[in-house]
């Protein structure tokens, strides 16, 4: 018994340390990606002015205001939605798998990103986007739009007792329905309107604020501890339905309440980001396969990783062509699907099921 | 301590379980004997509640069962279903500690892991703690399961088919195991079996069902004999005793070839010793 609980003990510190280390990574990577860019800033320089800001102003006196300026307005909110953007992403990625017990589904598998897409082009088309404030009508109308495609699906898939197969068949046929849908309005956009749906499409943090931070991160706030609370009864589905229906879970409406709060996740981050929906996918498969299928430590430690995926394609995609700014989603695309495929075809595929 | 009254069940119009009556001791092991379809699971599943029956059919210590808690279920009955799709990337420790997660919030306490620690040790499977399930034959995946159930300490075992997929020795050491336990810790086990020997020696009673109704309830002596099994599976056995326990030896399980049941077409079966 107490070898049992020696190599137990190991194994959790691993756990631990290992979601310890790739937060540190995290921190390392923000500094830095907020020490690149056309003006360079030094690492050294962006802790000061993070601490700068937090603590009181002008302890650390040694930063030019240009270089303050920058950092804090420009590169930071980039960055912080980067890492809360990605982090959401990944999070509504890995309840969806543990959920629906199935490596194929995530938010977007039920038709987010074109539903989004669709909201925002509508928006576009009715000139919402140039009046007062307009930036936040396209948003509203991407949610919205998000939400209504979300409904759809799940009251379709209810019917036939919430089952993955039939949430991504309907997840499917709506993705093409949503499809239709924004063809038909670029179809009829102007050539002005044109480029703006398109450039929403590919999904970038460009124009960052540090209100849609703030949005997401209450978004999260609000739902993290429902999605911590079920992370028992995730581990329990690793055996079955029965079996954790017989350890007092109610799995019909926390398979519910999981799809609604990670379709809310997705729907506000891709509301302001445009589609950068890979992230939900590769993130959760390359935690699972590091930290294995305890959603405990899996869900953190996804979130770090879709925070880290994310902001490292950000940066890559900013500085590569550097003064054009590649949009994100092109450059996580470009990075997570040699690294999925890597995963899928590695020896330790088996990771999931 | 368990009671049954009037309990039926169907899915949409097939009736499964009809009008079941029945009533279980403390500390004791039940077998459900009958063919495939009989309602062994069935009956099983409603009483852990994944199947819902009407109110007020089950109780437990005089509870009806819809009033109890999911919570509260989980800590009284624990239940192993036939053959769950398991994750098998999944270890052995940490199949077994979900068995706790009915008492605890977040983490584990010291005392949810020294029970986890224990109970691996009692099954015997020290050595595979860490492996994943992979990694295991179907005897060790089926004591894994069966160690998450008793992790659960739950005073109610509700088994479903523990050893049928299991070959001559592992079933045997399944059986050993279960009875070991169930007198060690006083539990109410019921349990759905096919072997009718194996359950002869494991159980205290016998429920025999047949096409969702109780055909007999009783100790091995008074249900186990060659009408009781001719008339429920239609099939002919010689009854003898081996080692105190009653032994049963089917005798027409395949039907004899020079002379088919009515109903089967000559033609359809060769005759013995014809040649094409």
């Amino acid at each position: 018994m107490n070898e049992l609980r020696t190599t137990y003990r190991t194994l959790v510190r691993k756990q631990l340390s290992k979601i310890g280390m790739t937060f540190l990574l995290l921190l390392l990577l923000i500094a830095f990606a907020g020490s690149l860019g056309v003006k360079n800033v030094s690492i050294l320089q962006v802790f000061y002015i993070i601490l700068d800001y937090l603590v009181s102003d002008e302890i650390f006196a040694k930063v030019s205001e240009l270089d303050r300026r920058i950092v804090l307005y420009l590169r930071l909110p980039r960055i912080a939605l980067g890492v809360v953007g990605g982090a959401t992403l990944a999070i509504a990625g890995v309840v969806m798998q543990g959920i629906m017990r199935n490596p194929l589904v995530s938010p977007f598998t039920i038709g987010i990103s074109p539903a989004a897409g669709f909201g925002a082009a509508i928006a576009v088309l009715l000139g919402l986007d140039l009046i007062t404030g307009g930036s936040y009508w396209v948003v509203l109308c991407a949610f919205s739009s998000a939400l209504i495609c979300a409904t759809m699906v799940l009251t379709i898939s209810v019917f036939r007792g919430a089952q993955s197969t039939t949430l991504i068949l309907a997840g499917i046929a709506l993705t093409y329905f949503f499809g239709a849908l924004i063809n038909t309005t670029q179809f009829i956009a102007t050539e002005e309107q044109l480029t703006v749906i398109v450039h929403w499409t590919f999904g970038s943090l460009n124009e960052s604020k540090w209100e849609e931070v703030v949005i997401i991160l209450m978004m999260l706030a609000g739902t993290l501890p429902i999605l911590f609370r079920y992370a028992w009864c995730y581990n329990a589905l690793n055996q079955g339905e029965e079996i954790a229906t017989s350890l007092g879970y109610g799995i019909k409406s926390i398979r519910i309440a999981t799809i609604v709060i990670a379709v809310l996740l997705t729907a506000s981050v891709v509301s302001f980001t445009g589609v950068i929906g890979f992230v939900g996918l590769v993130a959760p498969h390359i935690a699972r396969f590091i930290i294995g299928n305890d959603h405990r430590y899996l869900i953190p430690f996804a979130g770090i990783i879709g925070a880290l995926l994310l902001v490292a394609s950000d940066t890559i995609g900013r500085t590569l062509f550097s003064p054009v700014i590649i949009p994100v989603g092109i450059v996580v695309a470009y990075i997570g699907v040699p690294m999925f495929v890597h995963l899928i075809i590695s020896k330790k595929q088996d990771y999931f099921s | 301590m368990i009671k049954i009254n009037n309990l039926n069940f169907s899915y949409g119009k097939h009736r499964i379980l009809d009008a079941i009556n029945l009533s279980f001791e403390a500390s004791q092991i039940v077998s459900l004997v009958g063919p495939n379809g009989s309602g062994k699971s069935t009956l099983l599943k409603c009483l852990c509640r994944i199947l819902k029956s009407t109110d007020n059919t089950i109780f437990i210590d005089g509870k009806a069962l819809e009033h109890y808690s999911r919570r509260e279920m989980a800590q009284l009955i624990a239940y192993v279903p036939q053959q769950p799709v398991l994750n098998l990337a999944v270890s052995v420790i940490d199949a077994v500690k979900i068995g706790r997660s009915p008492y605890i919030g977040y983490t584990l306490s010291k005392n949810d892991e020294n029970i986890v620690f224990k109970v691996i040790e009692q099954l015997g499977l020290t050595e595979l703690a860490f492996r994943s399930l992979r990694e295991l034959s179907g005897g060790e995946r089926q004591r894994v399961l069966l160690s998450r159930a008793i992790a659960q300490q739950a005073r109610i075992l509700l088994l479903d088919e523990p050893t049928s997929a299991l070959d001559l020795k592992n079933q045997l050491e399944m059986a050993t195991l279960l009875r070991a336990i169930q007198k060690q810790q006083q539990l109410t086990v019921i349990v759905a079996i096919h072997d009718l020997n194996l359950a002869a020696r494991i159980s205290d009673s016998v429920v025999q069902l047949k096409q969702g109704k109780i055909y007999a309830h009783g100790r091995w002596d008074e249900t186990m004999t060659e009408q009781s099994i001719l008339e429920i599976y239609g099939v002919q056995a010689f009854l003898s005793e081996v080692q105190g326990f009653p032994y049963m030896v089917s005798l027409n399980a395949v039907p004899d070839r020079d002379d088919p049941p009515s109903g089967i077409d000559d033609g359809d079966l060769p005759k013995r010793g014809a040649s094409k």
